[in-house]
C-alpha cells in the first residue's frame, strides 16, 4: 500500500529535514507596525532529523516546543523560512502548490481535536471521499463512497453503511477521531503526521485509538511522525523519539534509550514530572526545573534550557551545545566541538 | 412565525397586486379628488386623484421589488468578497477591508443617494438603480460578518485538513469555509431587508425615489404631508401603516431565523422549572474569598526576571494571615449527603449526580475520577452551589456542620470565601482588563468589606508571593503571565482568605507536564499546611495516585467505589475502578488495555447496575437490582457492587455506612476481558 514513489529506494527515508527553521513574525501593535518593529518567533529554530520507512518517530516536547510546527512544516501547512524538507527523495520545501498536490495524498495529518477536524457541514460519508475525489482517485462519487465506506469498517467505524450519512456532531469522541484516520488514510498514505490524536479523548478510549493506530501502521506499512507531550504514550508506541525545546532538537534516539536513560536534563526532568498511578511512588525524589518555557520570540542565550536546568555550568549560558551522538548538552559533549551536526541516521 | 405570516401577506399582496388592486398605480381617471375611506375606495383618495389602496398595494410590490434585489446584490457580491478577503488575507484583505470599512462608515442613506446620482447617468431612475443604490450599503455588512467568521473558520483544523488533502482554495473555501460561514447569512438578509424597506422609503421621501407613474409608498407619504395638517389623514396614515407592518414582519422573521440557526438560544428557554429549583448563582467570577481581619505584613518586593527561581514552596515562609490553624483530621469539614442533580434537557430529565454522600476531613484531599460525562464536575459544582440555571437539587452539603443547602443566603457568603474553587482555564477565569492585584482587591472585600483597600492589596501581595509569584508583578494585567502563573493566580485567589474546602476540577488539564506537577506541589503544600480540605476532580489517575489521601470514582452519576487511595489503587474492588485503572497509560505500561463501551446515556439509564452493559463480570441480578455500597475494606473502602456482600438492596444487612467498621474480605475478583 505504500510502495515508495518510483526512484526511492525502500531503504532511504521517508522524511528527511535539514536545518529547518520555521519563523513567524508577529505584526506588532499599531506602534509597532508604524515604528517597523517586528517580532519574530522562532517556533523551528534549526532542526535537522529523518524518518525511516516504516518507523514511528515521536516529537515530544511541552506546548512552545515547536513539536507542532515541525510536524506541520513536514507536510506543508506552514511555510518553511529555512532549511529543506524532503519527502520520499523529493525537495518539497519550496514546490509549488500545483506540483505538491500530487503528493499530498501519500502525507496525511490526523488533528488532536476530533471535534475541530471535522467539517461540520459534511457528512461522515462525505468526508472521507472527499480527498479520494479532490486527488481524482476515485472517477464516481458512487466509487469514492464505496471506498469510504471500506475505510470506516477498517477503522471501527461499523457498521459504516449506517454512519455514511451523518454528521459529525452525532458521534463520540472516539468515533470522530476513527473518522479523522479514515479520511487520513483513504488515499493510501505513507506518511501519517499524528497531532496528539489521544489527547482530547477519554483514558478508556486512548489504547483503542491508539492501538488502532498501531494495527493501521503495521497492516499498511506506514510511517508514523507521531507529536505528543505524553511520554508515556510516546515510549510505547514511538521506535525513535526527538525531544524538542524551544525548537530545537535537545536529544534524540531510541524510544527505550532516551525515555528509559534520559542523558539530557530537560528530557530528565520530564519524566520525573509525569504523574505516576502508583501511590507508592509518590515520595519518589524530584527535580522540577523551575518556571515555564520561556518566549520564543526571545529564547535565552546559549543553551535555551540553561536557565531552568538544575545542572547547569559556566559554558551554558553563552556556548549552545551542538546535538552530538542524540544529545545537546555541553555535560554529555564537554567540548563544544565543531564536529559535524548530529549523523542524520541518528 | 408572526414575523414570517405578516412578510408571507405583504410578499402575496406584492405578487398579485395587479389582480388585488382596483385601479392601477397611476389611474386618475374617474377617481374623485381627496375622497374619505368608502365602500369605493377603503383606505380613500388623494389630492392626485390615486386610489390609496390601490397605490398602497403597487407600492408592496415595488417595495418587494427594490428590497429583494438589493439584499440579493448585496449577498452575492459582498459574500464571496468576504470569504476571499478572509481566506486569502495578506493585501487584498487589507484593501478590501480600507473601502469597505470606509462605506461602512458612510451614513447609509447618504451613501444610497449618492450612488442613486451615479446611476442615474447610467441605469436610469427605474426599479434596478433603486435596488442597486441601497445594496451598496449592505455589501459592507455581508463582507464583514463573512470576512471575520471566515478568519476564524479558517484556523479550523478540518480547513488544514483540506489543505491537506490537495484541496484547491476554491473548493476549501465553498465546501469547506462558506459551508460553516453562511449560516449567519439568512438573518444578515432579513435584518437588511427590514432596514432597505426603510433606506427606499426615505430614499422616496427624499425625491429619489418612486414617481406618480410609480407607486412607492415613501414617495407617496411625502407628496401627502400637507394633507395632515388639512385633516386628510388618509393619504399618509395607510402608506405609513404599510412600512410599519412589513418592518415589524422582516424584522420579527429575522429573529425567528436566528432561533433556528442557532439552536443555543432556542434551547435556553426550554426546560420546565420544577418546584424546589434554587435561582441562579450570582456569577462565578465574583466568588471569591474572605480574609482574617488582621492586616498582614507587607510584602517585600519581588524581582521579576524572565526566568524566575520559584521558591520550593516547602521553603516558603507562610504569610502571617495564613496560618497551619485548622490542624488535620478530626470530623470532616466537608459532608455531602445523598446529593443529587437533576438536568432538564429537551429529550428530558437528564440525572447527572445521582445521590452521591461523600465527607472529607481537614487537610484531607479527595480525588474524584471518572470519564467524562459521569457527572463529576456536576458533583463539584454542586458543592458549590454554582449549578445553571433550571438545574433541580436535593440532598445535603455540609460545610463545618453548617447546612449550606438549607440556606441560600449562606451558601452563597460560604462560596469564594469558606469553600472555594480552582477551574481548569485560569485564561478564561481572569478579568484580562483588571490587573491581578485588583482581583483581589475585589474578591476580598466582597466577602470582608471590614478590610480597606491597602489593606488587600498587601493580603494579595502575600498570598502571591507564597504561590510563588513575586508580588512586584501583582500589579500587571493577566495576558501579562504564563498559563502556569495564571494558575499559580487563581490558587492564590482561592486560598488567601483560608477557605475550609477547595474545590479544583482539573486545575492542570491545560498546563505543561512540569507546570502541572509544579501546580500539584503547590496545592498540596497549601492543603497540608493550611489544613485546607481539597476535591481534586480529574481524569488523570496518575495525579490522584500523586495527591490524593482517598479517591472516589464516579460512573454515571454514582459514586461506585470510595475508599483509601492505596488500598484502591492496589485491590479496585469494582470492575469499573478496574477497567479505568487498567487503561492507563503510564511510563511502565507494555501493553494497551482498553476498557470497552460508553458510559450510559443518563436521559436513559440501563436498569440495574449503570455499569452492567460495559461489565465482564456482569450477572442476573446486576441488569435488575442497581446495587448500593458495601463494605470492601478498610478504612470505610466501600462499592456499589453485587460482588460483594450488602450491595443488593432487596438484602440489606451489610450496606456500608459513613465511617463504616473495618471488613476483612479476600482478594478481589479481577475483571477479565477487558482487553
Amino acid at each position: 500500500m505504500s510502495d515508495p514513489g518510483p526512484g526511492v529506494s525502500p531503504t532511504s527515508p521517508v522524511v528527511r529535514v535539514r536545518d529547518l527553521e520555521v519563523h513567524f513574525s508577529l505584526r506588532g501593535g499599531f506602534l509597532g507596525q508604524i515604528l517597523g518593529v517586528q517580532r519574530v518567533v522562532r517556533a523551528v529554530d534549526g532542526v535537522t532529523l529523518d524518518v525511516a520507512r516504516g518507523e514511528t518517530l515521536g516529537l515530544v516536547g511541552e506546548s512552545g516546543s515547536g513539536k507542532t510546527t515541525l510536524g506541520r512544516a513536514v507536510l506543508r501547512l506552514v511555510e518553511p523560512t529555512a532549511g529543506t524538507v524532503e519527502f520520499e527523495g523529493r525537495d518539497i520545501t519550496r514546490l509549488p502548490e500545483r506540483d505538491l498536490r500530487p503528493l499530498r495524498r501519500r502525507m496525511q495529518p490526523v488533528f488532536q481535536d476530533p471535534h475541530a477536524a471535522l467539517n461540520p457541514a459534511m457528512t461522515i460519508g462525505e468526508a472521507v471521499a472527499h480527498p479520494l475525489r479532490i486527488q481524482g482517485l476515485c472517477a464516481t462519487a458512487g466509487e469514492a463512497r464505496t471506498r469510504a465506506a471500506g475505510m470506516l469498517d477498517r477503522v471501527g467505524v461499523t457498521p459504516a453503511a449506517t454512519y455514511l450519512d451523518r454528521f459529525p456532531e452525532d458521534l463520540s469522541g472516539g468515533q470522530k477521531q476513527r473518522v479523522v484516520i479514515a479520511r487520513a488514510l483513504v488515499t493510501e498514505p505513507a506518511l501519517v503526521v499524528a497531532d496528539e490524536p489521544v489527547a482530547m479523548l477519554d483514558m478508556s478510549v486512548r489504547a483503542l485509538v491508539l492501538r488502532l493506530l498501531a494495527d493501521l501502521k503495521r497492516d499498511l506499512g506506514l510511517t508514523y511522525v507521531f507529536i505528543t507531550h505524553d511520554l508515556a504514550t510516546a515510549r510505547l508506541l514511538c521506535d525513535r523519539v526527538a525531544v524538542m525545546y524551544l525548537g530545537k532538537v535537545v536529544e534524540t534516539g531510541p524510544a527505550a534509550e532516551v525515555l528509559g536513560r534520559p542523558r539530557h536534563p530537560y528530557t530528565r526532568a520530564l519524566l520525573e514530572a509525569v504523574p505516576r498511578p502508583d501511590p507508592a511512588a509518590r515520595d519518589r525524589p524530584r527535580q522540577l526545573p523551575p518556571g515555564e518555557v520561556p518566549d520564543a520570540t526571545d529564547p535565552p542565550s546559549g543553551c535555551r534550557f540553561h536557565p531552568r536546568c538544575p545542572a547547569a555550568f559556566a559554558p551554558c549560558p553563552s556556548i549552545e551545545p551542538p546535538l552530538v551522538n542524540g544529545v545537546a548538552c555541553h555535560l554529555h559533549n564537554e567540548v563544544p566541538a565543531p564536529s559535524p551536526p548530529a549523523a542524520p541516521s541518528l | 412565525m408572526t414575523g414570517a405570516v405578516v412578510t408571507g401577506i405583504f410578499a402575496a399582496v406584492a405578487l398579485l397586486a395587479p389582480l388585488l388592486a382596483p385601479y392601477d398605480q397611476a389611474e386618475v381617471s374617474g377617481i374623485p379628488q381627496l375622497g374619505r375611506p368608502s365602500a369605493d375606495h377603503i383606505f380613500g383618495t388623494t389630492n392626485q386623484h390615486f386610489d390609496v389602496f390601490s397605490r398602497v398595494i403597487y407600492g408592496a410590490r415595488l417595495a418587494f421589488q427594490v428590497v429583494l434585489l438589493s439584499t440579493t446584490f448585496a449577498l452575492v457580491v459582498g459574500v464571496p468578497l468576504g470569504l476571499v478577503s478572509g481566506y486569502s488575507g495578506r493585501r487584498l484583505d487589507r484593501i478590501l477591508v480600507l473601502v469597505m470599512d470606509a462605506l461602512y462608515a458612510f451614513p447609509s442613506l447618504l451613501l444610497a443617494i449618492v450612488a442613486a446620482f451615479a446611476l442615474r447617468r447610467s441605469v436610469g431612475s427605474g426599479v434596478p438603480a433603486a435596488a442597486l443604490s441601497i445594496s451598496v450599503i449592505y455589501v459592507p455588512q455581508y463582507f464583514r460578518v463573512v470576512r471575520n467568521h471566515t478568519l476564524a473558520v479558517r484556523e479550523e483544523p478540518f480547513v488544514d485538513a483540506a489543505r491537506a488533502m490537495g484541496a484547491r482554495p476554491v473548493t476549501v473555501m465553498t465546501r469547506y469555509i462558506a459551508a460553516n460561514v453562511v449560516s449567519s447569512v439568512p438573518v444578515i438578509f432579513t435584518v437588511n431587508a427590514a432596514d432597505a424597506v426603510l433606506t427606499l422609503a426615505g430614499l422616496g421621501f427624499l425625491g429619489y425615489g418612486g414617481t406618480f407613474e410609480i407607486a412607492e409608498w415613501g414617495h407617496d407619504i411625502s407628496v401627502a404631508i400637507s394633507d395632515i395638517g388639512t385633516g386628510f389623514w388618509w393619504t399618509s396614515l395607510f402608506p405609513g401603516l404599510a412600512i410599519l407592518l412589513l418592518v415589524t414582519g422582516l424584522s420579527l422573521l429575522g429573529e425567528g431565523i436566528n432561533d433556528v440557526v442557532n439552536p443555543r438560544l432556542r434551547r435556553a428557554g426550554i426546560g420546565s422549572v420544577a418546584p424546589g429549583v434554587r435561582g441562579v448563582p450570582e456569577d462565578l467570577e465574583t466568588a471569591a474569598l474572605t480574609a482574617s481581619a488582621d492586616e498582614p505584613d507587607p510584602a517585600g518586593a519581588g524581582d521579576e526576571t524572565a526566568f524566575e527561581r520559584l521558591p520550593d514552596l516547602a521553603a516558603v515562609a507562610l504569610p502571617a494571615h495564613l496560618s497551619p490553624g485548622h490542624g488535620r483530621d478530626g470530623p470532616p469539614v466537608l459532608a455531602v449527603s445523598d446529593l443529587a442533580v437533576t438536568y432538564h434537557t429537551p429529550r428530558g430529565p437528564v440525572r447527572a449526580v445521582d445521590g452521591v454522600s461523600l465527607e472529607v476531613a481537614a487537610g484531607h484531599s479527595l480525588g474524584l475520577v471518572g470519564e467524562s460525562g459521569c457527572g463529576k464536575s456536576t458533583l463539584g459544582r454542586a458543592v458549590l452551589g454554582i449549578l445553571p440555571k433550571g438545574t433541580e437539587h436535593a440532598g445535603r452539603v455540609v460545610l463545618d456542620g453548617d447546612d449550606l443547602t438549607a440556606d441560600p443566603a449562606r451558601w452563597r457568603s460560604a462560596r469564594g470565601d469558606r469553600l472555594a474553587l480552582v477551574f481548569q482555564d485560569p485564561a478564561t477565569r481572569l478579568d484580562p482588563l483588571m490587573r491581578v492585584e485588583d482581583h483581589f482587591v475585589e474578591a476580598i472585600r466582597a466577602h470582608r468589606p471590614g478590610i480597606r483597600r491597602d489593606g488587600a492589596r498587601r493580603l494579595a501581595a502575600d498570598t502571591l508571593a507564597a504561590v510563588g509569584v513575586p508580588p512586584g508583578r501583582a500589579r500587571q494585567y493577566p495576558h501579562e503571565f504564563s498559563g502556569g502563573m495564571r494558575q499559580r493566580i487563581m490558587i492564590a485567589l482561592a486560598v488567601a482568605l483560608e477557605p475550609r474546602v477547595l474545590i479544583a476540577d482539573e486545575p492542570t488539564t491545560s498546563l505543561d507536564v512540569l507546570v502541572e506537577a509544579q501546580v500539584l506541589r503547590l496545592i498540596d503544600g497549601l492543603r497540608r499546611r493550611l489544613g485546607i480540605a481539597v476535591v481534586l476532580v480529574t481524569h488523570n489517575l496518575g495525579i490522584v495516585a500523586e495527591t490524593c489521601e482517598r479517591v472516589a470514582v464516579m460512573y454515571a452519576g454514582r459514586i461506585v467505589e470510595e475508599g483509601p487511595v492505596v488500598e484502591v489503587f492496589a485491590r479496585p474492588r469494582h470492575p469499573y475502578t478496574q477497567g479505568l485503572l487498567r487503561s492507563v497509560i503510564s511510563l511502565e505500561t507494555t501493553t494497551l488495555v482498553s476498557l470497552p463501551g460508553v458510559p450510559p446515556d443518563l436521559a436513559d439509564p440501563p436498569p440495574g447496575c449503570p455499569f452492567a452493559p460495559r461489565c465482564p463480570l456482569a450477572m442476573a441480578t446486576c441488569q435488575e437490582v442497581a446495587p448500593v455500597a458495601a463494605p470492601v475494606g478498610a478504612d470505610g473502602h466501600r462499592a456499589e457492587c453485587h460482588l460483594y456482600p450488602g450491595a443488593d438492596p432487596t438484602h440489606p444487612g451489610q450496606a456500608w455506612t459513613p465511617g463504616g467498621r473495618r471488613t476483612t474480605l479476600a482478594d478481589p475478583p479481577l475483571a477479565g476481558n477487558l482487553r
